[in-house]
């Protein structure tokens, strides 16, 4: 219990520091927003109000406060370039993005875990040392680069799918995820292999212990140590890398999405990214944060859970 | 029960084939409790593993033959020498603290021969470990069920670890120096557990041990081993009295706070026959 | 079925591999040289200007002529190849020089003096380690505009934590090892013990770090470029390639086949060479 009580802690106060981060680089820094939503043409005296309206004359930590406040409340702002409320325009996109990064990590799990196991069992056959190539290859290319071969293969050469022709949740359930199992692979491959890599070489090691000698005493196949012995020992360093690795899957998720036309938080990032529309981005990057470190937190707990070794 | 003839035992090292124990031959009779004794390199742990068939195949060459009960284990394929594993043999081996697996908890580790070779029901086998745990000496064995090791002391997972070599109360027990890791209280607890369990059970007992001193107080029947080869073969009295090779003689000398004087002598043998 | 008992000729006795380890040093440094070969190369020279357009030639498929084809302007694509790896090279060293350098400085100090710095760093460092390098390089390029040098800073800047991170971690290790301890105890001065006993002996576990930083920067800056926030055209970036061409693909596969192969190769070549440094000089794990 004293375990969980540490980790939410350090994830408040971690999501703390990263708000303040993101409020001085996108309402201190930038400059003065009331002349971004106003416009360069705008009088002196009209900034001025406008000004005085938003509160932006306050002293900073009162500002930071009031920010805070709104933004747990579900008030993200006003985009400078829509003037809409941010909230409207990500809301319904959220999902997209995550439902894409959530069936990339299953597609991670799904298929490094086998793999892992095959190659740990056939070690330094045939089939270990073709996965250990495969694996070195895969893991050096680019997602998006897969995401662009598997436009050509499946779309063009095999007609499997329409690039571009996204399907929304509300239009087709079963097309929305249809639509979106090929960008998640892309995004989860390179990802795969080196969760192929790492769990095979912990499984290695694992084998190496005293207790696998045991198991083999009382009559176990060598599927059944592994499978049930091994395997719940040689996870946790997966699961570590897997916590890292959702940070970098959600960026990957974002150029995917460009590559698909997939209309997910990517898009509205770049594009308020060039028109510098920070209210956006700023409500973006500190939601994708906040889902990392909820995740990293949930990892950390499962991690506790899997090993109980872990001193609470 | 057990006839070991001719038993040659190779193993592969950077490269050159080194041979780990040279045509041996010894039996054990059902219900004995027989001793290897040596030092590190002798071989004993190498025949107690073959025995086992806890090699790996393609790193250990054997010829002869391991005979338990008319069937040459040698000549097993792999499947069945599992169904043997755990049945009519167990081992259990030196160190409690890393045999164990850290992340299962005792009663599935001790239930898992009974899943392996049974068709018992959850509640027989729960009811099996419990009695396993309950004649290895635990108390609370219902709490026991269902901690982890890391929550037990050395000398209680030693003896989880027995209680789960014993739960299909197997005609031969292979132990590996199973209580050089443990302080010397624990390890005649051990031993006297053992010894029990010898007669309760109706089971043989293989103790492998480079401590002398233990094997006299556990064993009828003892072999020395060195280099591969057995030495000196006979009723452990015998063999502390009348030593015949010079290594025995050696090997004796180097109990700690052993004298040579027959009073000490008398003293020992007199604690070994019990 | 196999026994046991087998023949004495059956035992198999399998020589002492060199395993991967002399071969993913040696492969990794073989291929990662030709391609930064090839980079340096194109700095110097290209076979076409990579901004020449030739309008007669548009989408012309891969031929003596032009190697690697053209593409929809009729610009060679191995020309704009070289010189966009090129950019991408200045982008990933300058991202790991910046990186790298704040990074193993912070690192440094913090793991071996620790204390409260520590603590107030290690906070910050894990918030900003919560996010993908990306987006951090992201949110720096919204501030500051988008380009080739705002990216390398970006990203730079971006990288820092982790490899402040790594660093700390080694000097961590490191600080309570004997030999660091009896330097302490004999005297000598902290910089000194940073510099001249620490360093060398990190650096496998440093240089494989900064391959992967490397590798890392090369698709970050490919992404960024892809997505248009990058580098500007009419510079060439293979990120860059990659995105043009996707309308093309189906009349021009080469465009964008091409650009990737090179990619790959290269990140292969460093990764391999980063893992054969681990291998071959050891990481003190």
């Amino acid at each position: 219990m004293k375990f969980v009580i540490r980790k939410l802690s350090g994830l408040i106060i971690t999501l703390l520091i990263v708000s303040i981060l993101a409020f001085l680089a996108f309402e201190v820094i930038p400059g003065d927003p009331a002349r971004s939503i106003l416009g360069t043409e705008a009088t002196e005296s009209k900034v001025q109000a406008l000004r005085e309206e938003m509160g932006l004359n306050r002293p900073l930590p009162q500002r930071y406060g009031r920010w805070v406040k709104d933004f747990v409340g579900g008030d993200m702002g006003i985009s400078y370039s829509y003037q809409t409320p941010v909230r409207e325009m990500i809301g319904d996109k959220i999902p997209i993005t995550l439902t894409l990064t959530a069936i990339a990590f299953l597609f991670i799990l799904l298929f490094s875990t086998p793999i892992s196991i095959l190659c740990v069992r056939y070690e330094n056959k045939f089939i270990d040392k073709l996965f250990t190539i495969l694996n070195q290859i895969t893991m050096s290319v680019p997602p998006f680069f897969i995401g662009i071969i598997f436009t050509v293969l499946f779309g063009l050469v095999f007609r499997l799918f329409t690039p571009g022709g996204y399907v929304s949740y509300e239009e087709s359930v079963s097309g929305f995820f249809k639509y979106l199992i090929l960008p998640g692979i892309a995004i989860a491959l390179p990802k795969a292999a080196m969760t192929i890599k790492l769990f095979r070489n912990s499984l290695l090691a694992e084998m190496r212990q005293d207790y696998v000698r045991t198991a083999q005493s009382r009559g176990n196949n060598p599927w059944r140590v592994l499978v049930r012995h091994v395997l719940r020992n040689g996870i946790s360093p997966v699961v570590t890398f897997l916590g890292m690795a959702i940070a970098d899957m959600i960026a990957n998720s974002i150029v995917i999405e460009q590559v698909f036309g997939i209309p997910g938080l990517g898009r509205t990032l770049i594009s308020s990214i060039s028109k510098r529309d920070y209210p956006v981005v700023e409500a973006i990057i500190v939601l994708i944060a906040a889902v990392i470190l909820v995740v990293n937190v949930l990892v950390d707990l499962l991690y506790q859970k899997l090993d109980r070794r872990i001193e609470v | 029960m057990l006839k070991v003839e001719n038993l040659s035992i190779y193993f592969e090292d950077n490269g050159k084939i080194q041979e780990a124990v040279r045509d041996i031959s010894f039996q054990m009779q059902d219900r004995e409790i027989l001793g290897i004794v040596g030092e590190s390199g002798s071989g004993k742990t190498m025949t107690a593993l073959t025995i086992a068939g806890l090699t790996k195949e393609h790193e250990i060459l054997e010829r002869g033959s391991i005979l338990l009960d008319d069937t040459d284990l040698l000549k097993l394929p792999p499947a069945e020498m599992r169904k043997i594993q755990g049945k009519d043999i167990s081992m259990i081996f030196q160190e409690p603290m890393t045999a164990l697996n850290p992340t299962m908890k005792i009663g599935k580790q001790v239930e898992e021969a009974l899943i392996l070779h049974t068709v018992l029901s959850k509640t027989e086998r729960r009811k099996t470990v419990i009695r396993a745990l309950e004649d290895a000496e635990l108390d609370y064995p219902d709490l026991l069920y269902g901690k982890y090791p890391h929550e037990l002391s050395g000398g209680m997972r030693q003896r989880v670890m027995i209680a789960a070599a014993i739960v299909c109360k197997p005609k031969l027990l292979i132990a590996d120096e199973p209580t050089t890791a443990l302080d010397v209280g624990t390890q005649e607890s051990i031993l006297k557990l053992l010894k029990k369990l010898n007669r309760k059970y109706d089971m043989g007992i293989l103790f492998i041990s480079h401590n002398l001193r233990v094997v006299n107080e556990l064993c009828s029947r003892v072999l020395v081993m060195k280099d591969g080869v057995i030495l000196e073969e006979g009723m452990t009295r015998e063999i502390f009295e009348n030593p015949r090779t010079e290594y025995t003689k050696e090997l004796i000398a180097a109990i700690p706070g052993h004298t040579r004087s027959t009073a000490f002598y008398e003293l020992l043998c007199a604690e070994a026959g019990e | 079925m196999k026994c046991r008992g087998m023949k004495l000729k059956q035992l198999r006795i399998r020589k002492r591999k060199l395993g991967k380890t002399g071969y993913n040093f040696v492969f990794g440094l073989v291929l990662t040289a030709v391609m930064v070969g090839l980079i340096i190369l194109g700095f110097f020279w290209s076979p076409y200007d990579p901004e020449a357009m030739q309008g007669s030639l548009k989408l012309s498929g891969p031929a003596l002529a032009h190697v690697f084809g053209t593409d929809q302007f009729g610009r060679d694509v191995f020309s704009r190849i070289l010189v966009g790896a090129g950019n991408t090279l200045i982008v990933a060293l300058g991202t790991i020089v910046i990186g790298g350098g704040v990074g193993i400085l912070a690192g440094a100090v913090t793991g071996y003096f620790g204390g409260w710095l520590d603590e107030i760093l290690m906070r910050v460092n894990d918030a900003l380690a919560a996010f993908p390098s990306v987006l951090l390089a992201l949110v720096i390029i919204s501030v500051w505009g988008t380009g080739k040098y705002k990216v390398m800073l970006a990203l730079g800047i971006a990288f820092i934590p982790s490899f402040a991170r790594i660093v700390r971690g080694e000097f961590l290790r490191c600080r309570e090892e004997d030999y660091i301890v009896s330097a302490r105890l004999i005297g000598v001065s902290a910089p000194r013990i940073l510099f001249v006993h620490i360093l060398p002996n990190i650096m496998p576990a440093l240089l494989s770090a900064l391959a992967i930083g490397f590798n890392n920067a090369v698709v970050q800056e490919a992404g960024m470029s892809y997505l248009g926030i990058g580098v500007q055209p009419p510079d060439a970036s293979l990120g860059l390639m990659l995105s043009e061409s996707q309308t093309y693909l189906a009349s021009g596969p080469w465009c964008a086949i091409f650009p990737g192969i090179f990619l790959i190769l290269l990140i292969l070549g460093v990764n391999m060479l980063g893992e054969g440094i681990l291998d071959r000089f050891g990481g003190g794990r």
